[in-house]
């Protein structure tokens, strides 16, 4: 009975420090995680504005801080709301499919924020953007819905070369 | 084929967006080890916070049918931490920038700690240590409340992401 236990309570602290070791390996390897196809910004709001450089080439910016997303696109920059407009969860990139997934109800987006399925009832959220000396400057104020202002919607992007 | 574990992530990623049957054996099998695991761990600590008060036949009843008990909680710890990993995999940049994560990570490392402790405790009560029993009964509480924060922290992770 005795052996039994101390064998079982071996075996649950083995479990437990392989398990803590595997995780601590995912979630902490920099090298790894900063290879992902997805970078992180970091802008100091000024006011309500967020000023990010252009964006070389295609590609998914994510900042946290300031809860937007910049997709270089298809020779258009777009920002969006970090939240899908259905239930306010993050969004994610899933680069292997070139498109926004909500990991809670599975709604998908395209790149340029255009809803493809799911149970979201509009597009991703667009914030307005303009292009001042080669930097993108966008206005943190100005939430874009396609579904009550498409036009605007339509419009809330940057041409790049 | 590339294997580096960024490809494996990327991978896992795009695969568990794209296939419901997946998603729902992860989520089932982190909700079930919770279900089986938990309320098993829950069930012990009553039945202990209630033998504590009891005589010595009661307590030493309590303890000969703990082993049982213990079995069943560290597989559904397994089960737990392995879906765990698969659902970090799956949405790993959303997930290492959010503080509800670090926080559900940091309870589950005091849940396994005190699971640990109060295994020692159990010990030391079979061998008729009588202080050891406050000890359980301090562990048991505390099994409680850690068991009830991580699944709080659980509930909470995709609403504050």
């Amino acid at each position: 009975m005795k052996s039994d236990q101390f064998c079982e309570r071996r075996t649950f602290l083995q479990l437990a420090a392989c398990f803590t070791l595997t995780a601590a390996a995912l979630g902490l390897d920099a090298t790894d995680t900063s290879a992902l196809p997805v970078t992180e910004a970091h802008a100091e709001p000024a006011g309500t504005e967020a000023r990010y450089p252009i964006p070389a080439s295609d590609g998914v910016t994510i900042d946290r801080k300031t809860q937007v997303i910049i997709v270089r696109y298809q020779a258009h920059v777009y920002v969006f709301n970090l939240a899908c407009p259905h239930e306010n969860t993050a969004l994610k990139w899933l680069p292997k499919d070139g498109r926004f997934q909500c990991p809670k109800h599975d709604s998908k987006y395209k790149p340029n924020g255009t809803f493809m399925d799911g149970r979201a009832t509009r597009n991703m959220d667009r914030l307005g953007v303009r292009n001042e000396g080669n930097m993108l400057v966008v206005d943190l104020n100005t939430l874009l819905q396609s579904d009550k202002d498409p036009s605007g919607w339509a419009a809330a992007t940057v041409a790049v070369e | 084929m590339d294997l580096s574990l960024t490809s494996v992530i990327v991978s896992w990623a795009s695969f568990y967006a794209n296939h419901a049957g997946v998603r729902t054996a992860v989520g089932f099998a982190h909700v079930g080890g919770l279900i089986a695991g938990g309320g098993c761990a829950i069930a012990a600590d009553r039945a202990t916070l209630i033998a504590s008060r009891q005589d010595e036949g009661a307590r030493t009843a309590h303890l000969r049918s703990f082993s049982g008990v213990h079995r069943v909680v560290t597989m559904g710890l397994v089960l737990i931490v392995v879906s765990g990993l698969l659902l970090l995999a799956s949405d790993l940049d959303t997930l290492l920038y959010s503080k509800v994560f670090w926080t559900k990570m940091g309870l589950m490392a005091l849940l396994l700690v005190n699971g640990g402790l109060l295994r020692r405790a159990e010990h030391r009560a079979r061998n008729g240590t009588g202080a050891a029993w406050n000890t359980l009964r301090t562990r048991s509480l505390a099994s409680l409340a850690l068991w009830l924060l991580t699944t709080l922290a659980g509930v909470a992770l995709p609403n504050f992401s």
